[in-house]
């Protein structure tokens, strides 16, 4: 940073948050499916908040995976 | 003066390089001698018959619609790929390079999908853009737009270019942030004492500066392009629908691993290698020689 410049500081943030959230939407998306029961998941729109199913799915994967 | 070592013994340094040459021997010579012997023969899908036809393969390849508008579809691809991938990593970058607040954070949640493998990369967008379920298709539905990617084409190719793209910026962002940070202060705030805008001093002086860094990427994403974003195809589109996402190293695949079709398969990796070779030699020609001004 050179000068002050407000605005353009409010604006280089503004576009890495932007940023930041494109680029993590699908991991998070893909990390709260995998919280998610499959009736939940294909119920459009599916939630974007975990669910309580955490436990459950990680562990059905480790132990015998999927069916 | 340049030092040099002196092996008084005379099979020495041999033994010494041995390892390497028998590696790239074994890994790289014989198999690509091996796809372009492969390539001048037919043979029939059981493998029971072989006949060695010289550039027969090539001839058809050339001839074949198919082949062509693979050539034509890899072309709007990885050009979508580098371009996008380049442009948006180096507004992050410059961006990330202006703020001096939560400048850790933001690098390391943008550097985050560099973790992720390519078909994972693909599966994570296709769940998103998924026909029926998808996140992303729902919003599109609500905007009027009809999102399917498994019968248009066009989506399609949207859909890999995404997860293509996606994938890449992390690496870009890393390389573009280092380059702008290797800018010397002093040039631009002078440039700012004279009364330079930021967007001005932006396309004077940092993106020349930064030339060497941007050839470079756009080398390397050429080659992602074309090579690497195999998984990312094949956890997708699979090169459908209607072959319009197939890219050639797609094509080589298919055709010689699903269609049973060694021979032009083969001829297709040759061609492909050629390809490669010509890229690699443009970026040591450019690249290590360093852009100058």
């Amino acid at each position: 940073m050179v000068e002050n410049r407000p605005w353009l500081t409010f604006f280089a943030h503004a576009v890495l948050i932007v940023g930041v959230i494109l680029v993590a939407f699908p991991l998070w998306v893909t990390f709260v499916a995998s919280t998610l029961t499959y009736e939940e998941i294909v119920n459009v729109p599916m939630p974007l908040l975990p669910g309580d199913q955490l436990i459950k799915n990680y562990a059905q994967v480790l132990t015998s995976g999927s069916e | 003066m340049e030092k040099k070592v002196v092996f008084r013994s005379a099979w020495l340094p041999y033994a010494l390089v041995a390892p390497q040459i028998a590696i790239t021997i074994i890994f790289f010579f014989w198999p690509a001698a091996q796809a372009v012997y492969y390539s001048f023969l037919v043979q029939d899908p059981f493998g029971l018959s072989t006949q060695f036809v010289w550039f027969q393969n090539y001839k058809e390849l050339f001839n074949s619609s198919h082949y062509l508008d693979s050539f034509r579809i890899t072309a709007i691809f990885s050009v979508l790929v580098a371009v996008s991938g380049i442009v948006i990593s180096l507004f992050l970058a410059t961006m990330a390079d202006h703020v001096l607040r939560g400048a850790l954070a933001y690098k390391t949640m943008l550097i985050w999908p560099y973790a992720v493998a390519p078909a994972i990369a693909g599966v994570l967008w296709a769940f998103i853009f998924a026909p029926s379920i998808g996140i992303a298709t729902y919003v599109l539905k609500r905007w009027g737009i009809d999102w399917n990617w498994i019968i248009n084409g066009d989506q399609a190719m949207l859909l890999i270019v995404v997860a293509a793209t996606w994938k890449q910026i992390s690496y870009n962002f890393l390389f573009f942030l280092a380059g702008l940070q290797s800018i010397p202060r002093s040039l631009i705030e002078a440039a700012a004492i004279d009364g330079a805008t930021p967007f001005r001093r932006f396309w004077t002086i940092v993106f020349p500066l930064l030339s060497p860094t941007t050839f470079f990427l756009l080398v390397i994403n050429m080659v992602y392009a074309f090579f690497g974003t195999f998984g990312v195809i094949d956890a997708t589109t699979q090169g459908g629908p209607a072959g319009s996402t197939q890219i050639l190293v797609y094509k080589v695949y298919h055709d010689g691993v699903k269609a049973a079709d060694l021979g032009g398969s083969a001829a297709q990796s040759v061609i492909l290698m050629i390809i490669v070779i010509a890229l690699t030699v443009a970026q040591f020609r450019f690249v290590e020689r360093k852009v100058q001004y």
